[in-house]
C-alpha cells in the first residue's frame, strides 16, 4: 500500500538489497571458489615472526597397554594482555584471583609471564573445571579480554604408581637448554625431567610445528599463517607390568610399615625410611617392576604442588632407590661363591670346601686378636658352601675372603715385593686370583652402569686402586688389608651396589651366565592419537634384548650355588620363615642380606630367583630384589616383601594377604 | 492501496486453490506466510548447528551448554513471534510515542548502575541464571514501530520542520546507544531510520542532507572521543590496513577471512573445520558465526544460508508492497533495512569487505536479545502479511 513515490522508493530499496546480496555472493565466490588461495599479503611494515606450535607429547604405556602418562586437551583461560587497559587489568586481577582462589599478585605474575610474546594469548588458568568455566561464561563482563581456550596438559592416570619409572615433565631449565642446545628447544618448552619421560624425551617429544605470525612495527599480530604442522610424539611401550608394579609397591609399603614395628637392640624401632623392589626378567633384562619408596605423584609437578617433595633432603622422594648405592651385605655372597668356585687353585675342594668356627660362632684370622663373628655370634657349625649360603654363615665367607687375601699377598711376593702388604705393590691386572671377587663382581655388572639410562648413584667394587683414589692423602687408608678382603666377601666395607645392579647380577647367574642390559622399554610406536582405544600406531623401533657380556658361568658352578640358594628358602634356611607354606607354581630360591651401615640401622635385602633350574620358556625366570633402608634383617623385612610379590606373580587372581614381617625362621637370625 | 492490482490477488489465490478471496470469511491465518516464517526458523536452526560446532569443546563436560541456551532463546523468540503475530499490528499504529518512551527508558536504565559492563560496553542487564538482556537489540524493534507509526501519522506532511523533529526524537536513543558505546547498533538504527524516512516520502534533497548529517555525526563522535580507541582503530584499519593502529582487529579479520577461504566449494564438513575446531576465530559463536558456515559447509552451504536470508527479505519486501496500510509498509521497510544491513555488514565483515563492528548475524549469532528481537520482527512482518486484505 504505497503512493507512487513510496512505491518507487520501495523498489529502490529492493534493488539495493539485491545489490547487497550480489556483493556478498561475489566476494564469497572469489574467496571460496576461484580465488582466496593466497590472501592479501599484509602490509610492508610487517615483519614475520615464527611461533613454535608444540607437538602432542607421546603416550607411555605399560606392557599391557595401560596408560601411564598421556597428554590430553584441557580447557584453559587465556588473556589477551595487550588489549587490557589499566583499569580493566585491575578488575581482571581481582576477579580472577577470586575465581581461581589465588591472590591478585599471583594472577598478575601469570599475566606477565615473560615466556609469551606481547601478541600471544597468555594462559592464566589451565585445566579449569566445569563450574569455573560456567561461572566464567556467565560473568564475561568481570573478565575483560579473557577467553576459554583449549591447551594440552600431561596427565599421569596411575598417580603414585610407577612414578619413579615414568618420571614427570616440566618447563625446561637453563642446564637442560644448554644440554639440548642443538635440539631446537626454547625457554617455554616442556621437557621430560626424570624416569622414562626424560630417557625417551626424543621419542616422546614429537616435532613442533611452526606458525608464521606477521606483526606490525609495534609487535602486534596482524596475521597468522601455519608454516608446518606439528608432528605428534611417538608412544613408548614399557616392559613394566603395572599390576606387578602395583603389588611390588604395595608390598614394599607394607614391609616398611611392618619393619617400623620391629625393634633393633641398640637403636630402638627400625626407621625403615626408604626401600626399593626390582623385578627383572632374567632371560631378557626387561624390567617388569621397579618400585621406590618414598615416591611422588607426577601430577603434582604438573599442577605446581611439587614443593612437598623437596621438604626432606635426608630422605628425598624423588630419589629412585632402585638406582641408589647400598652395601649389599650377604646378598653379595653369590659373587664370593662364584669367585671361590672359579679358583680351584685356592679352593681345590670347590663347593665341598669346609670352614669350622673357632671360637664357636667366630672366625680368627692372621693373628689371635683379629676375630670376626657371625651376626649375634650365632653358632652355625662347620659348613660347606651350600650350607654356608643357606644359613648365611659369615664365618665361612670371612674365611674365603681371608684365603683370597692370602693369594693377593702371595701374588705380590711372587712378583718380588716383600712385606705383608706386598700385594699392593702390583696393579690389579696382576692379581688374577687375589682380586677374583672384584673381577667376578664387575663381570656380573656390579659397580658399573647398568645401561638402563636413568642415572643413579655411583657404585663401588673396592680394591687397593680404589683406596688410593679415594684416600689420596692417607697412606694408611690406601692399604688393602686382610680385613678388607674379608669384609668384601660378606658384602661389607666399601662395596656399594644398586638394587637394580644386584638384580641383574642374580639374573646373569640364574640364566646361566648372560648379563643382559636392563631395559624399560620394549618398543616405540607412532602416536595413537586418533586411533580407537586399545589400538596403537605403526611400530617405529623395537628394543631387542641386549647382551652386555657372558660371564663364563659353568653348569657345575651354577648348580652348586643354586643348591645353596635353594637352602635359603627351605626349612633351616634364613628365609625359611618367609617362604613357609609356599605353594606357588614357580620354585623360588634366594639370598637374604643384612648390611651394617653404622650409625644407621641395618639395610634389609632379599634377592630371589624363580624357576631357577628351568630353561622352559613357559616357566618364566624372574629375579626379584627387595631392599629396605634401616629395615633390619633381610629375613624379617625384605624376604616377606619378595614372598608377597612372588605369590602375586604365581597367581594374580588369588587372595593376597598383606606382608607379615619378622616371620619365625626356625633358625637363629643371621645375616 | 491504490497500487494493488486486484487481479494479482485473484491469481495468487487461484494458485493456492483458495478460489476467489472472500474478505468476510477470511481468518488472517489463512494468509499466513509459511515461506517467511519457515526460512527464518531454518536460519535459526542452522545457527544452532553452527553454535554447537563452534562451542562444543568450550565448556568441559557440557558440549551443549551454548546450544541449550540458544535453544531456549529460540523458544522464547518463537513465543515472542507468535504473540507479535496474533495482535493485529494496526493496534500498534497509533501508539508510536509509547514505543518511543519504552525504548528510551530501557536505554537510559542500562546506562545506570543496574546495567552491567561487558568488554567495555555498558549495554547489558544481568538477569538471574547468568542470562543477560541487551536493550539496544530491543531498541531496534521499538524504533521501527515508533518511526513507522510516527511517519504514518504525518504521512505527506514530512517537511523540513517535521524532519527536524524526527531527527531530534531519534537522536535521543541513538545518543544513548553511542554512550554504551555500541557503534554497530547505532549504524543499524541509522540505516533503519533512513530507509523508513525514504519510503515515507522524505524528499531527495532532505535525504542528501540527512546523509551529510550522518557523516558529520560520525566525525563528531570520533572527534569528541566518545569512541574507544579500538573502535576507531577498527574503522581506520578497514579504511587503511597499513595503518599502524591495527591491534588485534585486522588479525581477527584476517583469521576469519582465511577461515572462510579455507572452506572452498564444498566445505571441510560439519565439526571438521580445522580453523573452527581449533578455535582460531575469536568470538566465533557470536559475531563471526558465518566463518564456521564458510569453513565447514563451504560455498554451497553459504549460498544456501544466503538463499534463506534472501527468502526472508523477499517476503518482507513483498509484504511491504502488499501491506493493507502505509504503517504496515513502513514497518516492513524498517525490518527489511535492519535484516539486510546486519546481514551485509556482518558477513561482509567476516570476509574483509566491511569494517569490524559488533553487529550480530540475524538469527544465527549466539545471543538471546538479538535472536528474540529478530524473531519478533519477523512476527511483525508475518502479522502485516496475513492481514494484508483487511
Amino acid at each position: 500500500m504505497t503512493e507512487p513515490n513510496s512505491a518507487r522508493r520501495l523498489a529502490v530499496v529492493g534493488v539495493l538489497v539485491l545489490a547487497l546480496f550480489a556483493g556478498l555472493l561475489t566476494r564469497l565466490w572469489f574467496l571460496q571458489v576461484t580465488g582466496g588461495e593466497k590472501l592479501a599479503v599484509a602490509a610492508q611494515r610487517q615483519r614475520d615472526r615464527f611461533v613454535k606450535v608444540p607437538a602432542m607429547r607421546g603416550t607411555i604405556y605399560d606392557r599391557n597397554g595401560t596408560v601411564l602418562a598421556q597428554t590430553v586437551p584441557v580447557t584453559s583461560l587465556t588473556v589477551n594482555r595487550q588489549q587490557l587497559s589499566s583499569t580493566e587489568r585491575t578488575t581482571l586481577e581481582t576477579n580472577l584471583a577470586t575465581l581461581l582462589h589465588k591472590t591478585p599478585d599471583d594472577v598478575a605474575k601469570l599475566i606477565d609471564n615473560t615466556n609469551y610474546a606481547a601478541f600471544e594469548r597468555v594462559p592464566v588458568a589451565k585445566d579449569i573445571d566445569q563450574a569455573t568455566a560456567v561461572y566464567f561464561a556467565e560473568h564475561r563482563s568481570e573478565f575483560p579480554e579473557v577467553e576459554l581456550s583449549t591447551t594440552t596438559e600431561r596427565r599421569y592416570p596411575q598417580d603414585f604408581q610407577a612414578a619413579d619409572v615414568v618420571g614427570y615433565t616440566g618447563q625446561i631449565n637453563a642446564d637442560e637448554l644448554k644440554a639440548h642446545a642443538t635440539d631446537g628447544y626454547d625457554a617455554r618448552d616442556t621437557i621430560g625431567k626424570i624416569g622414562v619421560e626424560g630417557l625417551y624425551e626424543s621419542e616422546l617429544r614429537g616435532k613442533p610445528g611452526e606458525d608464521k605470525v606477521e606483526v606490525d612495527n609495534q609487535g602486534r599480530a596482524v596475521n597468522l599463517v601455519p608454516v608446518t604442522q606439528p608432528e605428534a610424539g611417538h608412544d613408548v611401550h614399557l616392559t613394566v607390568d603395572l599390576p606387578i608394579q602395583h603389588v611390588a609397591e604395595e608390598s614394599l609399603q607394607q614391609g616398611m610399615d611392618g619393619a617400623r614395628g620391629l625393634v633393633d637392640n641398640q637403636t630402638g624401632y627400625f626407621k625403615a625410611n626408604a626401600g626399593a623392589v626390582v623385578v627383572l626378567d632374567a632371560r631378557s633384562g626387561a624390567v617388569v617392576a621397579m618400585a621406590s619408596n618414598p615416591s611422588f605423584n607426577p601430577n603434582d609437578f604438573i599442577s605446581g604442588n611439587s614443593d612437598q617433595y623437596f621438604q626432606d633432603p635426608d630422605n628425598p622422594p624423588l630419589l629412585n632407590r632402585a638406582l641408589n648405592a647400598y652395601a649389599p651385605g650377604s646378598t653379595f655372597k653369590l659373587i664370593t661363591s662364584l669367585a671361590m668356585l672359579q679358583e680351584p687353585t685356592v679352593f681345590p675342594d670347590g663347593a665341598d670346601h669346609t670352614v669350622s668356627e673357632s671360637p664357636a660362632g667366630c672366625f680368627t684370622s692372621g693373628n689371635e686378636t683379629d676375630v670376626r663373628c657371625n651376626a649375634g655370634k650365632s653358632v652355625l657349625g662347620t659348613q660347606s658352601l651350600p650350607g654356608a649360603l643357606a644359613v648365611s654363615s659369615d664365618v665361612y665367607f670371612y674365611s674365603v675372603g681371608n684365603d683370597f687375601w692370602n693369594a693377593y699377598r702371595d701374588e705380590g711376593t711372587a712378583a718380588g715385593h716383600t712385606g705383608v702388604y706386598g700385594g699392593d705393590a702390583i696393579p690389579d691386572a696382576q692379581h688374577p686370583v687375589g682380586n677374583a671377587i672384584q673381577h667376578v663382581a664387575k663381570t656380573y655388572g656390579l659397580g658399573e652402569s647398568t645401561g638402563i639410562g636413568l642415572g643413579g648413584a655411583a657404585t663401588v667394587i673396592p680394591d687397593h686402586e680404589y683406596r688410593v683414589t679415594s684416600n689420596p692423602n692417607s697412606a694408611d687408608n690406601q692399604i688393602w688389608r686382610r680385613g678388607d678382603s674379608e669384609s668384601l666377601a660378606v658384602g661389607q666395607g666399601d662395596v656399594l651396589v644398586s638394587p637394580l645392579q644386584l638384580a641383574n647380577a642374580y639374573a646373569a647367574f640364574a640364566n646361566g651366565g648372560t648379563l643382559w642390559q636392563p631395559r624399560l622399554a620394549q618398543d616405540v610406536t607412532q602416536s595413537s592419537a586418533g586411533l580407537a582405544q586399545g589400538q596403537f600406531g605403526a611400530p617405529v623401533t623395537t628394543f631387542d634384548p641386549k647382551v652386555i657380556r657372558t660371564t663364563g658361568l659353568t653348569p657345575d658352578v651354577r648348580s652348586a650355588i643354586e643348591s645353596g640358594l635353594a637352602g635359603v628358602t627351605s626349612e633351616g634356611g634364613t628365609a625359611a620363615g618367609a617362604f613357609r607354606d609356599y605353594e606357588g607354581a614357580m620354585p623360588v630360591i634366594g639370598k637374604t642380606g643384612t648390611a651394617e651401615r653404622r650409625p644407621k640401622q641395618d639395610t634389609s635385602w632379599f634377592a630371589a630367583i624363580t624357576n631357577p633350574d628351568s630353561a622352559d620358556p613357559a616357566a618364566p625366570q624372574y629375579v626379584i630384589v627387595a631392599m629396605v633402608e634401616q629395615g633390619g634383617f633381610g629375613a624379617s623385612t625384605a624376604a616377606p616383601i619378595v614372598r608377597r610379590v612372588v605369590d602375586f606373580m604365581n597367581n594374580p587372581n588369588a587372595e593376597l594377604p598383606p606382608v607379615v614381617v619378622n616371620p619365625a625362621t626356625g633358625v637363629e637370625q643371621s645375616n | 492501496m491504490s497500487t494493488i492490482n486486484p487481479n494479482r490477488i485473484a491469481r495468487a489465490h487461484a494458485r493456492r486453490g483458495l478460489g476467489e478471496p472472500s474478505r468476510l470469511e477470511a481468518s488472517p491465518l489463512r494468509h499466513f506466510d509459511w515461506l517467511l516464517v519457515g526460512a527464518s526458523l531454518g536460519i535459526t536452526a542452522i545457527g544452532l548447528l553452527m553454535i554447537y560446532s563452534t562451542t562444543h569443546q568450550r565448556i568441559p563436560g557440557d558440549a551443549y551448554y551454548f546450544v541449550k541456551r540458544q535453544g531456549l532463546f529460540a523458544l522464547i523468540g518463537i513465543v515472542a513471534m507468535v504473540v507479535v503475530m496474533l495482535i493485529d499490528y494496526k493496534r500498534l499504529r497509533d501508539l508510536p510515542m509509547l514505543f518511543y518512551g519504552i525504548t528510551v527508558f530501557l536505554l537510559l536504565a542500562v546506562l545506570a548502575p543496574i546495567g552491567s559492563n561487558i568488554k567495555g560496553h555498558q549495554a547489558w542487564f544481568q538477569l538471574p541464571g547468568g542470562f543477560t538482556l541487551q536493550p539496544s537489540e530491543l531498541a531496534k524493534f521499538g524504533l521501527i514501530v515508533f518511526l513507522a507509526g510516527y511517519c504514518n501519522h504525518y504521512r505527506g506532511e514530512i517537511d523540513a520542520w517535521r524532519l527536524t523533529v524526527i531527527i531530534g526524537l531519534v537522536s535521543v536513543p541513538i545518543g544513548l546507544v553511542l554512550l554504551q558505546p555500541d557503534l554497530g547498533t547505532v549504524m543499524v538504527l541509522a540505516v533503519i531510520i533512513v530507509a523508513i524516512l525514504a519510503v515515507a516520502g522524505v524528499s531527495g534533497k532532505q535525504l542528501i542532507v540527512l546523509g551529510l548529517l550522518a557523516i558529520t555525526g560520525v566525525y563528531a563522535v570520533v572527534g569528541l572521543g566518545l569512541l574507544k580507541q579500538y573502535q576507531i582503530d577498527r574503522l581506520t584499519v578497514f579504511l587503511d590496513p597499513e595503518s599502524g593502529t591495527s591491534q588485534g582487529t585486522a588479525y581477527n579479520q584476517q583469521q576469519s577471512t582465511q577461515t572462510i577461504a579455507h572452506g572452498r566449494t564444498t566445505g571441510e564438513g560439519f565439526l571438521n573445520g580445522s580453523q573452527t575446531q581449533g578455535g582460531f576465530v575469536p568470538e566465533q559463536q557470536t559475531d563471526f558465526i558465518f566463518t564456521s558456515v564458510g569453513e565447514e559447509l563451504g560455498f554451497i552451504g553459504a549460498v544456501v544460508l544466503l538463499a534463506l536470508f534472501a527468502i526472508v527479505m523477499w517476503r518482507t519486501w513483498r509484504t511491504a508492497r502488499l501491506a493493507a496500510d502505509f504503517f504496515g509498509t513502513l514497518v516492513c521497510v524498517g525490518v527489511l533495512a535492519m535484516l539486510a544491513f546486519q546481514m551485509f555488514e556482518n558477513i561482509g565483515m567476516t570476509m574483509g569487505i566491511m569494517p569490524v563492528t559488533g553487529i550480530p548475524l540475524p538469527m544465527m549469532s549466539y545471543g538471546g536479545s538479538s535472536l528474540i528481537t529478530t524473531l519478533a520482527c519477523t512476527g511483525l512482518v508475518a502479522n502485516v502479511a496475513m492481514r494484508r486484505f483487511d
